[in-house]
């Protein structure tokens, strides 16, 4: 249980003779480095395509961050969060931490390369899935608030993030939704 | 006749040779038309003589692949007569008389022997292949490598940081930041006694478990 202490390097090759970037790895993708408001710009052009963009990011994240856990079922919160932010920060995307408010879970995306509508849903998507298919379960995430550095989502079942977005859209506050949630049957 | 008139006119015979031979001789020109008018018939025929030695040099010697030596081309003995035919028209003669002609020197530039290099194909001057044209090389420098710090992302740092969020922090309220680094800080947070560690998986599925509770309204 813990880091591996034989993690990968990060690393970042400019191969300028072929104008190519890539990670230095055996296999890695070629990247491209573009704006990162471009990203946001990008996911408020493509609404119907947010999904589909974060899921296609879910599988080279987890794999990044299992490569660097020993025991991902067991690993601590600040494991998870150490590999997940290594995994982030390899791709530019920022950092990564967890929050507990009673027994509701928070993901953290601290710096994230834009913080706009847009890029709130797809924020929600992308750190929820991220979760799910490192941990194994079905968790959905939900936005709760954020501002230029910082972007909290819940990590909930789907039908409480459902109810959440719903809340939101109302202008419930994050503070009364977080008094909201508790365990048992909701009324 | 009479010895007075046969006097008589032997005086006039006199006179009229004396204002003959008096009177201004007229340049004839004709005097250097004729060898002229000899010469030209030689040179014109000289200019149609040229196409008659039926050898041109190879378009491309170049680009022909080594072929065994031709035998010399020898041309057909040339009749003095063959190269010199004489003009139908004859020499042109002016109005005037003046039978001079106009030669012109341009026709004068053609190879007079079969020997001269333009017709000489018995050994063909070796020339040099043409060399494929090079690409232009525009070498890029050399890659650069940028490697990220070797220290791990400084995630814990922020954890010190008093809370940032406009969320009403409750009592129970629990941080997980990335594995935090050795400080006295955290020292002496380990030495309180805490519960035992709960991997996230754990934590994540009791998160799952909530329900909102929407508050009654009166």
């Amino acid at each position: 249980m813990g880091l591996r202490t034989n993690a990968p390097t990060p690393t970042l090759v400019l191969d300028l003779p072929r104008g190519r970037i890539n990670t230095g790895a055996a296999h890695s993708e070629r990247l491209v480095a573009l704006p990162a408001a471009w990203v946001g710009e990008l996911l408020e052009c493509l609404p119907d395509g947010l999904d589909a963009f974060a899921d296609r990011l879910v599988g080279p994240i987890v794999a990044d961050a299992a490569e660097a856990l020993d025991d991902v079922p067991g690993s601590l919160p600040e494991d998870v969060a150490w590999a997940l932010s290594l995994a982030f920060a390899r791709r530019g995307f920022g950092l990564v931490s967890f929050e507990r408010w009673g027994d509701a879970m928070l993901f953290i995306w601290r710096s994230p390369p834009a913080t706009g509508p847009g890029f709130r849903e797809f924020a929600a998507r992308l750190s929820s899935r991220v979760v799910a298919e490192l941990l194994g379960l079905r968790v959905r995430g939900a936005v709760l608030n954020g501002d230029g550095a910082t972007l909290r989502v819940l990590l909930a079942s789907p039908e409480t993030c459902q109810e959440v977005r719903s809340l939101t859209v109302e202008g419930v506050s994050p503070e009364a939704i977080l008094e909201m949630l508790t365990t048992g049957d909701a009324t | 006749m009479s010895h007075t008139d046969a006097r008589a006119r032997l005086e006039a015979l006199l006179q009229r040779v004396v204002s003959r031979k008096d009177a201004p001789r007229v340049p004839r020109a004709t005097a250097t038309a004729a060898p002229r008018a000899a010469v030209e018939p030689a040179l014109r025929p000289a200019t149609r003589t040229a196409p008659l030695v039926a050898v041109e040099p190879q378009p491309e010697p170049a680009r022909l692949a080594p072929e065994p030596a031709r035998p010399a081309v020898e041309p057909d003995p040339i009749a003095p007569e063959d190269l010199f035919e004489p003009d139908p028209a004859g020499p042109e003669i002016s109005e005037d008389g003046d039978e001079s002609v106009e030669i012109s020197t341009s026709s004068l530039d053609l190879p007079t022997s079969l020997d001269d290099d333009l017709y000489d194909l018995r050994e063909p001057a070796p020339v040099a292949p043409v060399a494929e044209p090079a690409p232009l090389v525009f070498d890029p420098p050399t890659p650069v490598f940028i490697e990220e710090p070797a220290a791990l992302p400084d995630i814990a740092t922020p954890v010190a940081a008093p809370l940032t969020s406009p969320l009403a922090e409750p009592a129970d309220t629990q941080r997980y930041d990335a594995r935090p680094l050795p400080e006295p800080q955290r020292a002496r947070v380990v030495a309180m006694p805490v519960a035992a560690p709960t991997p996230l998986r754990d934590l994540v599925r009791r998160s799952m478990e909530l329900r909102l509770r929407r508050p009654h309204r009166p």
